[in-house]
């Protein structure tokens, strides 16, 4: 079905975006042609997690450490992290091909949504524009961003290209220790709880690092976070104990500089708007 | 920001041969950063580099401290809490920017989350992008504040660079915090007041005296920092879980110094946008 409409989109004329007016007319500044519009969709059920134990040692004075997905393939959350990778992966995917199969040279306003359908099953897609540029250089592999016409326009004005999307992911597991139930208990008073701020920190430099690689491995210079997400939620694993295991995923562009070393060439200018301000 | 497009050609010639010389798995040397692209262009173009996204982070356990039904007090133990955690929160960002070796960090946010597991958890974060000026100020010296730290500010792309163009620097992030259990009336008061118009004394005290410590606060901080002022200050109140009559008044702002003796900045010229809004 995808395949007839993209075949039908490159052979008539009509030529469908998800661009804003502004959108578009940032894109004929850049030098861009719309051909379409296109969809990269996935369903995946994560039946199991990999969770089995917080892989601490009970008793106490034990000192948990947080374990982090990525530490290795059999540590707690890692088949989850798979699974939601393999989804994310897979939905760019066919938007790219998409992309390849209407001779576009990039994607843009790229919309991409996680959404849960059930317990165990998730819907992962992506949905943007296609462009081709306007001059004969073509790109090995059409690129993919978030961000929409005008800010392409004004990136690539100033010496900058979107390269591709991408992402970093983390889940990690923390033992509640005495140390954490003590800190959390009502007589505590005000006291930082080191062991969540552990666990967060954690996480979140993991999914940090993980999408610092990602988007070195694109071969970028830099990299605009669109978005920092985190969660974190309690698990029973057994009677009167609880642990505590927190998500993060960080989403954004990776750019690449094409004129290094020449000044930015935006200028700005001191206006004063005529219209109400707020 | 307007866009020069006139004497760029080549693009996007330029920009798909760059895609197409792309060598995927190489060592770049990347860096991250949550600003907008206007943010980030405004910024590259105020002479600063960006070198990463750093944040900080503290989970606190802030629970309750009871006052007095009918009195008008500052809930000190509760103020402390609020003012510590946001404290460690932004002193572990400013520590990340620091191993990074940035002059500064721009957009800050600093936000608190309450969690939905356990009773009394709040999270404080601090998030922002450190930056390296590609020229020490113009007045010499360095970027950095008195205390040999990176300067923070929660000021947007856009109004740092404005900043800059005017000829101020920020130094840092200043806040004051005051916890404040507002008076609930006596009866034969409230009783009195029914279906009259006045002011109801202790409830504008209360609300006075708790912005005025929150505010001088802020003042104290900025002081230390040796600056000139604060700018863009938000006095916020919230009650986050508290009740209604617990209340936290939390004054930020960012502390800036001048680099230059005059502040002129160009003539504005005036412009009709066609966009709504």
């Amino acid at each position: 079905m995808a395949r007839a409409r993209i075949d039908r989109a490159a052979a008539d004329g009509v030529r469908t975006s998800l661009l804003s007016a502004g959108g578009a007319a940032g894109l004929e500044v850049a030098g861009f042609d719309v051909v379409g519009e296109v969809l990269g969709t996935t369903v995946m059920q994560i039946g199991w997690s990999g969770y089995g134990g917080c892989g601490a040692s009970f008793g106490l004075g034990s000192f948990a450490p947080a374990v982090v997905s990525g530490s290795s393939r059999w540590s707690g959350y890692a088949p989850y992290v798979q699974a939601v990778r393999q989804g994310r992966d897979t939905a760019l995917n066919r938007l790219l091909q998409e992309a390849a199969a209407l001779g576009a040279d990039g994607v843009v306003g790229v919309r991409f949504t996680d959404e849960r359908m059930d317990a165990t099953k998730r819907e992962f897609m992506a949905l943007g524009t296609a462009v081709r540029s306007r001059g004969r250089q073509r790109p090995t592999s059409p690129f993919t961003t978030e961000l929409g016409g005008q800010d392409v326009a004004k990136l690539l004005a100033a010496g900058w290209v979107p390269v591709g999307m991408a992402y970093g992911i983390s889940v990690a597991v923390r033992h509640d220790d005495w140390r954490t139930q003590r800190q959390n208990s009502v007589w505590a008073g005000n006291v930082e709880i080191t062991g969540y701020t552990e666990l967060l920190n954690h996480t979140r430099a993991d999914a940090r690092r993980d999408f610092t690689v990602r988007a070195g491995r694109l071969g970028a210079d830099a990299a605009l976070l669109s978005g920092i997400w985190t969660r974190m939620w309690p698990v029973e694993i057994g009677e009167n104990h609880t642990d505590h295991v927190a998500e993060c995923v960080l989403t954004g562009t990776a750019v690449a500089s094409f004129r290094p070393g020449t000044p930015a060439t935006t200028s700005s200018l001191t206006i004063l708007p005529l219209r109400r301000m707020r | 920001m307007t866009v020069n497009t006139s004497d760029a050609p080549g693009v996007p010639d330029d920009a798909m041969r760059r895609l197409a010389q792309m060598r995927p798995g190489q060592a770049t040397s990347l860096f991250t950063s949550d600003l907008s692209v206007n943010e980030f262009l405004l910024v590259r173009e105020a002479g600063f580099r960006p070198l990463g996204l750093v944040l900080g982070s503290s989970i606190y356990h802030v629970g309750i401290q009871l006052g007095r039904w009918s009195q008008n007090r500052e809930l000190e133990q509760l103020s402390q809490a609020m003012y510590h955690a946001r404290e460690l929160a932004m002193s572990r960002m400013e520590a990340e920017a620091d191993a990074l070796g940035a002059d500064g960090i721009v957009g800050v946010r600093l936000d608190i989350e309450f969690k939905e597991f356990g009773s009394d958890l709040a999270e404080f974060i601090a998030i922002g992008t450190a930056v390296l000026g590609d020229a020490p100020p113009p007045t010499g010296g360095g970027w950095r504040n008195n205390h040999n730290q990176p300067f923070t500010s929660d000021l947007s792309g856009q109004d740092f660079w404005t900043l800059i163009q005017a000829g101020y620097a920020p130094l840092g992030m200043t806040m004051g915090t005051c916890v404040y259990h507002i008076a609930h009336q006596r009866f034969w008061q409230a009783m009195g007041n029914i279906g009259q118009n006045v002011e109801i004394p202790q409830y504008t005290e209360a609300l006075y005296d708790a912005r005025e410590l929150a505010m001088s606060r802020m003042q104290a901080e900025a002081e230390q920092l040796g600056a000139e002022g604060i700018v863009g200050v938000q006095m916020l109140s919230n009650t986050h879980r508290w009740g209604g009559h617990t209340t936290e008044f939390f004054a930020i702002g960012t502390a800036v110094r001048p680099l230059r003796p005059d502040h002129v900045i160009a003539k504005p010229q005036l412009v009709l946008p066609l966009t709504d809004s």
